[in-house]
């Protein structure tokens, strides 16, 4: 993949990956350094990138690991990232004050095993199919569409045992009328 | 969205898309672009492959046809390659080639690879001492070769494995190469290291005749003298019974960890164990603690 093919792909994946490092990492600085490193891993093995809307995913199931890296406290920072930074730093609303019964919601969600909480992102903010994270996490469907269902699953059973059990209506509102990206419907 | 739990964690999603206003033709997408592409790819690696012999093997002759399986069931046509995000397959030759981008990530998705071809293939992060962190890779059969239904002469089987994880590097990938009917038949056990943690046993420290490092200087000193030793430097020590003949072949297994044998008797053997422990070779005498048996898998 030459420069000018790499570009397109950059132009078009931008905002998605901006959107899902956001929305995991704790502070807009730490997804730029996300995103920039996931674009230079992009950039080194260029020839093994798909085509098209897999490339999407792929760079999704780059930055998934980095992200990990991230987590475990490496990081390499090679990559100036200090317009972008800025940026992101200006332009990314403050998180939004917990709703009077959110706070259960979401303490339950944070108390989930990363790879749940992945996969139930993957579907919920990415708006992936199972097909999309099996790519994503390079596993069979198959093994997506049980480790999806098993996740929730878990989710359920977690607010169960912290006493959410009818969740506030007010968080599903905003789900229904605010998506984050556009959902594609798949039963498991 | 299919469920309710679905509802319930978009509306847990911090930045929705709409709020993203930085855009790939603004400052910070153009200064991030050419940073990236002001690194050069980098050339292709040539492939190291280091050819082995499996327990049993009498001649590293990989037996492709064998193992050439596809998943009964979900594929009309065995595979020949795939690829995803994770993990990349290849047949070469007679070798099954398979590359994960990230092995201390994606250990999971590298065993479901490999069965993708009916190979039954576990990678386990490992710790190992200091200097093999993050170098350390080992390719062994996953089950045992002991079972009576082995052919004549053995199993054969071949292997190659390549960790690329300089100091410094995040994201390590792995290649893997295995042939022949012994992976097929016993799995395949792959371990790369990790920096141990305090205490923690090195899995690339072995039992072995004479001191590794040699500045140990416990071989051929008494028990006694070893241990007294051994406490000077606030380390402590493990035993393990066993002979080696001078070619490196020998016999060897591990007696409870709180057995000790007579102060008079002779270290024979003593190696790093951990970052608190050295272990400690002695020749098998009378009245040693029996090797267990080998558990069953």
């Amino acid at each position: 993949m030459g420069e000018d093919e790499f570009t397109a792909v950059y132009a078009a994946t931008y905002r998605p990956l901006l959107g899902y490092a956001l929305r995991r990492c704790d502070s807009p600085e730490d997804a730029a350094d996300v995103v920039a490193e996931t674009f230079a891993i992009a950039w080194r093995r260029a020839a093994e990138m798909p085509a098209g809307d897999q490339a999407r995913l792929w760079l999704y199931g780059v930055a998934h690991r980095v992200l990990a890296n991230q987590r475990r406290g490496a990081r390499r920072n090679t990559i100036k990232t200090a317009a972008l930074r800025a940026e992101l730093s200006a332009g990314t609303p403050p998180r939004p004050a917990p709703e009077p019964d959110g706070p259960a919601v979401a303490d339950v969600f944070r108390a989930l095993p990363d790879r749940d909480r992945e996969l139930l992102a993957l579907v919920a903010w990415e708006g992936l199919s199972n097909a999309e994270i099996a790519t994503v996490l390079g596993c069979s469907r198959n093994a997506a569409s049980i480790r999806l269902h098993r996740a929730r699953r878990r989710f359920a059973r977690a607010l169960r045992a912290a006493g959410v059990d009818d969740p506030p209506a007010e968080a599903r509102r905003r789900a229904a009328v605010h998506p984050v990206r556009s959902s594609r419907s798949e039963l498991t | 969205m299919t469920s309710r739990i679905d509802e319930l964690v978009a509306g847990l999603a911090p930045v929705h898309d709409d709020d993203v206003t930085s855009e790939p033709s603004g400052r910070g997408g153009r200064e991030l672009l050419a940073a990236v592409l002001a690194e050069r790819p980098p050339a292709p690696r040539r492939r190291r492959r280091v050819p082995r012999l499996a327990a049993g093997a009498v001649a590293v002759t990989a037996l492709a046809a064998a193992l050439v399986v596809g998943p009964a069931g979900w594929e009309s046509e065995p595979l020949r390659s795939y690829a995803n995000a994770a993990v990349a397959i290849d047949v070469e030759g007679e070798m099954y080639e398979v590359r994960v981008k990230d092995a201390y990530a994606d250990q999971r998705e590298f065993s479901e690879a490999f069965a993708r071809f009916g190979l039954d293939v576990r990678l386990r992060v490992v710790p190992v001492s200091p200097r093999r962190e993050r170098d350390f890779v080992q390719v062994q059969t996953l089950r045992p070769a002991s079972d009576g239904g082995l052919p004549p002469g053995g199993l054969t089987g071949s292997h190659s494995a390549e960790l690329e994880c300089s100091p410094g590097q995040d994201v390590c990938s792995l290649r893997v190469g295995l042939g022949g009917e012994g992976f097929r038949r016993l799995g395949a056990d792959i371990r790369i290291g990790r920096a141990a943690r305090p205490g923690e046993v090195y899995a690339d420290a072995a039992p072995a005749a004479g001191d590794r490092p040699a500045s140990l200087g416990l071989t051929g000193r008494t028990v006694g003298e070893a241990l007294a030793e051994l406490r000077r430097r606030g380390l402590g020590a493990a035993f393990t019974i066993g002979a080696f003949r001078p070619d490196g072949s020998g016999s060897m297994w591990d007696p409870p960890a709180l057995w000790r044998p007579d102060a008079d008797r002779r270290v024979t053997g003593a190696w790093t164990r951990s970052s608190t422990t050295v272990g400690l070779l002695v020749a098998p005498a009378d009245g040693d603690p029996a090797p267990l048996p080998v558990p069953a898998d």
